[in-house]
């Protein structure tokens, strides 16, 4: 495996090992949204996609795809078992309310103090 | 107000990036512009205004207006010290800016500054601070639903709600695309997710529906290396 292989490796089980069992967590564009497969055996989480769905799950498979069915980042996914769905504004209320537990964002830059630069 | 300004010809919303080149948009507010290099050239040289605003923060402003709210508080944006940062020809700007006013609106053909933001208001409530916002009162929406019904009652289908329902409950004048128009009845009383009340004309979809980004699950192998 090369060095940068290694320090994705390195960085998504880090930040998978955050995940507590029934969190309710959003994720970021990037190695957060590979995080969900390297969970701690016994952790089960909620993923909540500020498009408006609590539960969204992994990318489909070919052919289950379907367009009214994307993440943020345009992407096509799923939904878990258990799934809500619902509009951008009750979306950023349950955010600004406080109710999802972690978000994870991906960054170009991180500062050692916490702040960061993010491009696409 | 646009939740995202695609202009790839699959994009979701590319009439919006169809108008950016016909140079009929004067201002906009939105929430994301990275991915649109014409609305970033027009923007540098002064051919339209940008007013940033947070993703929540939009989607507050057009569901308080619709419900007769003219302004709100919220934590987003409340100050710490931002920076603009250029990269390439991309420009970001980090979203405390616009707690202080720091982000330029428009730019003269020269690079100077036209007009700045203003500084928004400030208040602390129960010990915590909070910046006011006030909302928006549009006189146009344009939206896309599943179903709609000959009264204008709509349902949406999946993820397709978004920025959708409060921009069509916001606006004066709401136009509906719709996948399916159906009898009046047809949509149970409790499934109604636009209420016809707000809506003016609907249309059926003549265009299918593309994906932008279609992508399939990957093993953790794959998912690994994914980037290099």
């Amino acid at each position: 495996m090369t060095g940068a292989a290694t320090s994705r490796e390195c960085i998504i089980k880090r930040a998978a090992k955050e995940f507590k069992d029934g969190m309710h967590v959003n994720l970021g564009i990037g190695m957060p949204l590979i995080t969900p497969a390297f969970l701690e055996p016994g952790i089960e989480v909620v993923l909540q996609s500020e498009n408006g769905i609590l539960g969204m799950g992994g990318y489909p498979a070919p052919g289950e795809e379907d367009p009214d069915l994307i993440n943020p980042g345009k992407e096509t996914v799923t939904l878990a078992n258990g799934a809500s769905l619902f509009g951008s504004h009750e979306s950023f209320g349950m955010i600004r309310a406080g109710r999802i537990d972690l978000t994870m964002l991906g960054a170009l830059q991180v500062g050692m103090y916490g702040g960061k630069n993010c491009e696409f | 107000m646009c939740g995202d300004l695609s202009i790839k010809p699959e994009g979701l919303i590319r009439n919006t990036g169809q108008l950016l080149e016909t140079k009929q948009i004067s201002k906009m507010i939105a929430s994301f512009i990275g991915e649109n290099k014409a609305f970033e050239k027009m923007y540098i040289t002064g051919e339209l205004s940008l007013e940033l605003t947070p993703q929540g923060t939009m989607a507050e402003k057009c569901a308080a207006g619709a419900a007769g709210v003219p302004a709100f508080y919220t934590p987003a944006a409340y100050g710490t010290i931002g920076n603009i940062h250029p990269f390439h020809s991309v420009i970001y700007w980090l979203i405390s800016e616009v707690q202080t006013g720091e982000l330029p609106v428009r730019y003269n053909k020269d690079g100077s500054v036209a007009v700045m933001s203003k500084p928004k208001e400030t208040r602390d409530f129960n010990g915590k601070a909070y910046v006011m916002e006030e909302s928006i009162f549009g006189d146009y929406a344009f939206v896309k639903v599943h179903k709609a019904d000959r009264m204008g009652n709509c349902q949406f289908r999946l993820a397709q709600n978004n920025f959708n329902e409060c921009m069509g409950k916001n606006a004066k004048v709401t136009l509906v695309e719709a996948d399916e128009i159906v009898e009046v009845g047809e949509i149970a009383p409790e499934n109604v997710h636009l209420q016809g009340i707000y809506v003016t004309k609907v249309l059926k979809s003549t265009e299918e529906k593309k994906i932008e980004k279609l992508t399939f699950k990957k093993s953790p192998e794959e998912l690994k290396n994914a980037g290099e």
